[in-house]
């Protein structure tokens, strides 16, 4: 199968570039992170992140033609060849497929994402219906790939000041806990013309989440209770 | 060298690891996180099936039953002492992680939900009891992310992709931090702290076939042994017995505890035979051995017979929709199977380390010295997968390792803080002692021979899978040892290619190579000193289990490969002790 | 470190104020479109006859106010996005607010003013 890899290594002096490669491997069956391996396998210096290989840790979301995925449920025979492979977008490579997430986990960092509740902790665990808890589907699962929010114009044009879809997914995943008692305090985090409101709506994030949530639904049902509280 | 101080450095940014840093961090003292992926890309992210504690939300239930479960499944191997602290401790343990937010999964009540695994009964034995606790078949990622975010909130210090190479010792056998490497820069970095707890994890990756990540290299493994520590009953590995076939990625108990069900390739619900009355939800060592035998008498599913079949699409797609998801997206991604429609297929996978580096209830390490054989060695800990302490014996029980990470990651996290208020200043740094982890970096920017890191580490997981699986003997043993010692010499001739300071990945995975080797060493000479047949060690040359020459840890020292034994710890804390019997389910 | 600091002001205000904007245009356009439809002639002698009512000036400045606050929010989202040079975006963003407003006075003297 025919690749092109983007390399950078700031060591060698040389700006990044794409490399063509041949890789002898039959697709069937196989994920990309297992022609990447490969790949690797053949020449040590390519870099990339990896841990899990089922799609459960988020370390190998990288960007093959064109889109965001995971390497390890991309399955090889749905990506045409060449296949091209760059690091994600919209945050500083440090080499090869590896970015500096740091922008990424400022932003999820900022939305306070721990359960807030200054009520006496009850000897037992607290009750929470099944429909309370359902609630929480669809966000809780997120797995801090950056997919989403590396695939999101606004965050591109604002990594310091926008949450991202991946941020704001936890924002809700929050919010909707029935047992979390800091609502208003999230959506005043919430309220300024950028950290929520840069949301255009492009809805990228949920066609590249490989975990299948859907950010921009939940970026609504905040705007709903900010709304809400306005009017 | 940079060099940063703390009150106490953690290594390894997984269940355990981040349990004990929220403990520390909350009481007010300077901790640091090192690990060498961001903290929630650490392996407990793909536990599945749940953490087990007796709340009896679904049927009566008390940790006593659960104590003598574990004592059972451990194949009687397991410290008595040891178990009953973990399960007293499970139910505030489990309400602890609920009241930081995990988002178990809901009974009708609003109670926790609990669903039945293997190994589980109520009243010593009798009836199958419900005692593992979820959030729908994602239990661990609920509680990684869930205590990454708690330690976020206590404002715990993270040093985020940084490799640890050694530990720095001084000559009085004091732990005074780590030596470490920032991945993103290849700069070391020395880091002094009273006390480290030692967090890595599990090693799985010495075997072709296993449920584990790519990073369960016995890191802090590789570091113990090198400081002249040894390692407790390493060889016992579970085999867990649904690993999606020719994959190795897990399929939770949890789909049999939800009734779920294995077949041969005659459609024969096997485990009737093997288990008469524990059936599918037998101890897992039962279960992998029962398949095991099965493809080997040939009555695998396959056009290679290697594997048979799980099939649960009885449960209707409701149930696995709601309870299962993880595994369901699992099954249609890597065996292209969706569960509601067909059976998956499965085969025994190497998924846990039941051994490991030596502890004690407070997860301090121990080693034999002047006083007996579990001397503390001061201002060290160790916790989780790579610690032994030993709660699992031979056999771990599905749904105790969780457990395992918060009961101990906390016990450690309390008895640091104790020891960290003992001993409030610093001790005089020996140089040399710093010195040994860097050459261990170093020695990588030479250039030696035509061999490769990912040609070496792929024979070794090739021979660990062939010489040290489900069934053991002699032969195979000492001819798998012959051949790593070769492949440990070969390991002296690999030539790195990549040579850049920068997220130099290659160098990473030949710092990690040097680990598995270790960890293989140590297995294969465990596996060939304990001669019966005991939980997941199975020696087809001795059948049975002895309890008269093997109740009792074997400890592997590197020097020489020297083999210790000391007693198992029988006597639990307060209750009677449960005497070794003949062990069905 | 340069600390990231964002906009004071009310995102919800400004998100509600383009969403009612655009319903009020929408409206207003509507209704004099179908207006339209029903003026048999359009000469200047029907057009300033028509005018002549105030519904009709009302729903003319209300179509014309709504689109240059809408107009606003746009650009000033524009604005944010794209200039982030604070002194430029400022004077970029004060031209505009003058403009639309001078646009929406205009409209004003057009409409109540030629006749007064």
């Amino acid at each position: 199968m025919k690749f092109r890899l983007h390399r950078f290594d700031p060591e060698s002096g040389k700006k990044p570039f794409m490399q063509e490669v041949e890789l002898d491997i039959d697709p069937a069956g196989k994920m990309l992170l297992d022609a990447l391996l490969e790949l690797k396998a053949g020449d040590d210096t390519l870099a990339f992140r990896r841990s899990c290989r089922e799609g459960v840790c988020g370390s190998d979301a990288v960007n093959a033609n064109g889109r965001n995925v995971l390497a390890c449920v991309t399955p090889l025979s749905s990506l045409k060849e060449p296949i091209e492979i760059r690091p994600l977008p919209g945050l500083p490579v440090i080499r090869d497929f590896v970015v500096d997430m740091e922008p990424f986990y400022r932003q999820y960092r900022s939305i306070k994402p721990w359960l807030i509740n200054d009520e006496p902790e009850p000897e037992r665990e607290r009750l929470q219906t099944p429909e309370e808890r359902a609630e929480l589907e669809g966000a809780y699962e997120c797995i801090l790939c950056g997919a989403c929010t590396s695939a999101c114009p606004s965050f591109w044009w604002h990594p310091d000041k926008f949450v991202g879809p991946s941020g704001l997914l936890q924002a809700w995943r929050f919010i909707a806990d029935s047992r979390d008692q800091a609502t208003e305090e999230r959506l005043d985090n919430l309220e300024d013309a950028y950290r929520l409101y840069r949301c255009r709506g492009v809805m990228n994030c949920v066609e590249a989440c490989p975990k299948g949530l859907n950010p921009t639904e939940a970026i609504g049902k905040i705007r709903e209770l900010l709304v809400k509280r306005k009017v | 060298m940079d060099k940063r101080v703390f009150d106490a450095v953690i290594l390894g940014g997984g269940g355990s690891g981040l349990r004990a840093a929220l403990q520390l961090a909350d009481s007010g003292f300077k901790v640091a996180v090192v690990s060498k992926v961001f903290p929630t890309r650490s392996h407990t992210v793909s536990a599945q099936g749940g953490i087990t504690a007796a709340l009896g939300n679904v049927t009566e239930d008390n940790w006593h039953w659960h104590m003598f479960d574990t004592v059972k499944g451990s194949d009687y191997l397991g410290d008595q002492d040891a178990i009953e602290f973990m399960c007293r401790e499970a139910a505030s343990a489990v309400y602890e992680l609920e009241h930081m937010g995990l988002p178990f999964s809901r009974l009708d009540n609003g109670k926790i939900y609990q669903r039945a695994f293997g190994g589980q009964s109520q009243n010593f034995g009798g009836e199958q009891a419900v005692r593992t606790c979820a959030c729908a078949d994602r239990t661990g990622h609920a509680l990684l992310h869930t205590l990454y975010q708690r330690n976020i909130a206590a404002r715990t210090q993270f040093f985020d992709e940084y490799y640890a190479l050694d530990l720095v010792r001084d000559a009085e056998g004091y732990c005074l931090g780590l030596t470490a490497m920032s991945i993103e820069t290849g700069e070391p970095i020395l880091i002094e702290a009273r006390a480290t707890l030692l967090a890595t994890g599990g090693a799985g990756r010495v075997f072709w076939n296993t449920s584990n990540a790519m990073i369960n290299t016995g890191d802090g493994l590789g570091m113990v042994l090198r400081a002249g520590l040894p390692l407790e009953d390493m060889e016992f590995w579970q085999f867990h017995p649904t690993g999606i076939a020719g994959v190795g990625s897990l399929i939770t108990e949890g789909v049999r505890g939800e009734g779920g069900y294995l077949v041969n390739s005659r459609g024969e619900r096997f485990m009737e035979r093997y288990a008469p009355h524990a059936r599918d939800l037998a101890s897992r060592d039962v279960v992998s051995r029962a398949i095991a035998t099965e493809i080997h008498e040939g009555r695998g599913c396959g056009p290679h017979a290697d594997h048979v079949l799980l099939k649960l699409e009885h449960l209707g797609e409701q149930v696995i929709a709601e309870r299962l998801p993880g595994i369901r997206e699992l099954s249609i991604r890597f065996a292209g199977v969706d569960p509601v429609n067909g059976p998956i297929p499965v085969a025994p996978t190497a998924h846990y380390m039941m051994g490991g580096i030596p502890t004690n209830l407070n997860g301090q390490v121990v080693a034999p010295a002047r006083y007996g054989p579990e001397e503390p060695v001061p201002g060290l800990y160790a916790v989780g997968e790579c610690a032994c302490v030993s709660v699992h014996g031979a056999n771990r029980l599905g749904g105790n390792s969780l457990l395992d990470l918060v009961v101990f990651g906390r016990a450690a996290g309390r008895h640091m803080i104790e020891y960290l208020t003992e001993n409030p200043y610093p001790r005089e740094l020996p140089d040399a002692a710093v010195q040994f982890g860097l050459k261990r970096l170093a020695r990588w920017s030479e250039t030696r021979g035509d061999e490769t890191v990912d040609g070496i580490t792929r024979e070794l997981r090739r021979l660990m899978q062939k010489h040290c699986g489900v069934y053991r003997k002699r032969a195979v043993l000492e001819e798998g040892l012959g051949e790593l010692a070769g492949l440990q010499e070969r390991a002296g001739k690999i030539t790195l290619g990549d040579q850049s300071r920068v997220f130099n990945t290659a160098r990473i995975e030949a710092l990690e190579l040097e680990n598995l080797l270790l960890v293989a060493r140590a297995t294969i000479v465990s596996a060939l000193a304990r001669e019966e047949s005991r939980g997941a060690h199975s020696r087809e040359d001795f059948p049975q289990r002895d309890d008269d020459r093997w109740l009792k840890h074997t400890l592997y020292h590197l020097e020489n490969d020297q083999l210790d034994t000391k007693p198992v710890r029988l006597k639990p804390l307060t209750v009677d002790s449960f005497k070794p019997m003949a062990r069905s389910y | 470190m340069r600390k990231p600091v964002t906009g004071s002001h009310s995102g919800t205000v400004w998100w509600l104020v383009q969403r009612f904007s655009a319903v009020v245009l929408l409206l207003s356009g509507l209704i004099l479109w179908l207006g339209y439809l029903q003026v048999p002639a359009l000469d200047h002698a029907t057009l300033s006859a028509l005018f002549q009512a105030d519904s009709i000036r009302l729903l003319v400045w209300l179509l014309v106010a709504s689109l240059c606050l809408h107009a606003w929010v746009g650009l000033r989202d524009v604005l944010m996005d794209y200039v982030k040079p604070v002194s430029l975006r400022l004077a970029l963003g004060l031209l505009v607010t003058l403009v639309l407003v001078l646009c929406t006075v205009w409209a004003t003297t057009i409409l109540w003013g030629a006749h007064g």
